[in-house]
């Protein structure tokens, strides 16, 4: 993608451009798919090895890292999920908490889920919005009608992709943007 | 071709495929890494059997008895992972256009998924929507409130929804530009991979879009935010399309019919090869230079000559002389 060969393996082209400081020098490389793959993921448990030598202390005869956490369930290492990234059973969530939470932090940035509830069924949801109180009603009108809004600007963008005409695809995706927007802090 | 691209909108013609997945686990199991007892994956397939399979639209594909070369085939097809394609048990429950399906026993214990030609995102989603919400209702998933849909990996918790975009983008590669786009992307929580998902090598100038955050955002914000990128994307690969014919108008014209005439002529070619002419050919057409090509055949040929595809009807893998040699006659019939 950048027309380099992959400074590490020296063999693939080059996709990703990374740049790190050390002692205020600034060092740019690039690497290919395979290579930067491999890096993010020695990265991730060099950083996880770093928060757990600093809050339990714990290290190895090597002076790495020794994690002792382990699933009262299925039995997953907190080391063999450093390894891996991969969890054993829904209780791993539980018991390997700490080392899991660093990385939802560092992988995700979020920690709350607002999608989708398989417990809220089509049906429960439906009922919720009938018991809706009178006196919002007025509001009502005025979020349909932003709702239609949206909706007639959203068929016009799926018209401006099917045209091709992505300019106006963007300006019609800002309307909405902006529509969302003003919902947001109305709410 | 593939079933899931036939009759397919190609009307936009950068964007290949939309692809939107979904990372569902049971309550209670042990996920698939740790999974060592046959009743367990018995109950896992059993499930997505009584979900599915009273409708004569899917068809569930055994993987303990088909061969390593079919399962390839799928995996070619965008229809499992490469890692799915090793498994030796459990197996694939697949809509007989191929849009939709379920590998059962990849890395959680069920990942759904909807593939669609062209760009249409809002119906990917509605469609495995539908998939997930038929499937819940004889699967009691794992979900907490706080992390949401409970994945064997925390990277996909939350929503467990991964929607990827495939797009071919010559114009911005050939100037550079990929880098920029790269790292835009990665402030919007979003990545670019190569033409086979994370850790794939790029082909041609075939990328995949797709969202890296899973958690705290709703699944219509992840897809709004996809399809945002993706309308930018395809705005600006029309531009550098435009920049690059006015300032470099022969060179851009020797590489399309070049690419063309080697497409047409070529006894042998590699995927790479094939796949980068594919590109500019599709430049082309997109800036008018060609015509009377579709961009269903090009896309599909990317698909059709791939090693394991070339192989399955004399049942074994071929060498690479001989790929090469079947993957240029082939490309020469459909372009005829």
């Amino acid at each position: 993608m950048y027309g380099f060969i992959c400074s590490v393996c020296n063999k693939k082209p080059a996709a990703r451009k990374v740049v790190t400081f050390n002692s205020e020098k600034k060092k740019i490389q690039y690497l290919c798919e395979d290579c930067y793959y491999l890096r993010q993921k020695e990265m991730t448990i060099s950083i996880m090895d770093n928060i757990a030598s600093k809050t339990t202390g714990k290290t190895n005869s090597a002076g790495g890292v020794k994690y002792q956490n382990v699933c009262s369930k299925c039995n997953t290492t907190e080391a063999e999920f450093r390894k891996t990234g991969l969890l054993g059973c829904e209780n791993c969530y539980n018991d390997l908490a700490p080392a899991i939470l660093s990385m939802i932090r560092s992988s995700q940035g979020n920690l709350s889920h607002t999608g989708k509830d398989p417990n809220l069924t089509a049906s429960k949801k439906n009922e919720d919005t009938n018991k809706t109180k009178p006196e919002e009603n007025e509001q009502k009108v005025e979020v349909k009608q932003k709702d239609s809004e949206a909706l007639t600007l959203k068929k016009q963008l799926e018209n401006a992709i099917m045209i091709e005409d992505f300019e106006l695809a963007c300006k019609l995706r800002d309307k909405i943007n902006n529509l969302k927007k003003e919902d947001m802090s109305d709410a | 071709m593939p079933e899931w691209m036939k009759n397919g909108n190609f009307k936009n013609d950068i964007v290949l495929s939309t692809r939107v997945r979904l990372a569902r686990n049971i309550k209670g199991l042990p996920f698939p890494s740790k999974m060592t007892l046959q009743s367990e994956v018995d109950l896992l397939t059993s499930k997505a059997k009584k979900s599915f399979m009273n409708n004569s639209d899917f068809e569930f594909i055994d993987f303990s008895k088909i061969s390593n070369l079919e399962k390839w085939v799928l995996q070619e097809r965008y229809l499992i992972s490469s890692e799915f394609a090793k498994r030796k048990y459990s197996g694939l429950i697949l809509s007989r256009d191929e849009k939709l399906s379920i590998m059962i026993m990849e890395e959680d214990h069920f990942r759904l998924q909807s593939i669609l030609p062209g760009l249409d995102i809002e119906k990917a989603y509605s469609l495995v929507d539908e998939m997930d919400n038929m499937l819940s209702k004889n699967a009691d998933y794992a979900f907490s409130k706080k992390l949401g849909y409970i994945a064997s990996c925390p990277t996909n918790l939350g929503t467990g929804m991964r929607v990827s975009v495939m797009l071919n983008l010559p114009a911005l590669n050939i100037s550079g530009q990929m880098g920029s786009l790269i790292k835009d992307l990665e402030t919007r929580g979003q990545t670019c991979r190569g033409a086979f998902g994370e850790g794939s090598s790029p082909l041609g100038d075939l990328f995949q879009i797709s969202n890296e955050v899973t958690l705290g955002y709703s699944e219509k914000e992840i897809l709004d935010g996809v399809k945002s990128s993706v309308l930018d994307i395809i705005k600006n690969e029309k531009e550098a399309e435009k920049a690059l014919y006015q300032s470099n108008k022969g060179v851009v014209e020797d590489k399309v019919f070049r690419s063309l005439g080697t497409l047409k002529n070529a006894r042998l070619i590699s995927t790479n090869e094939m796949t980068k002419c594919i590109s500019y050919v599709n430049m082309g057409l997109s800036m008018g230079l060609l015509k009377n090509i579709s961009h269903e055949k090009l896309y599909s040929l990317i698909i059709n000559t791939r090693p394991a595809s070339l192989a399955i009807d004399s049942g074994k893998v071929l060498p690479e002389n001989i790929r090469d040699e079947k993957r240029a006659a082939l490309v020469r019939n459909a372009l005829a």
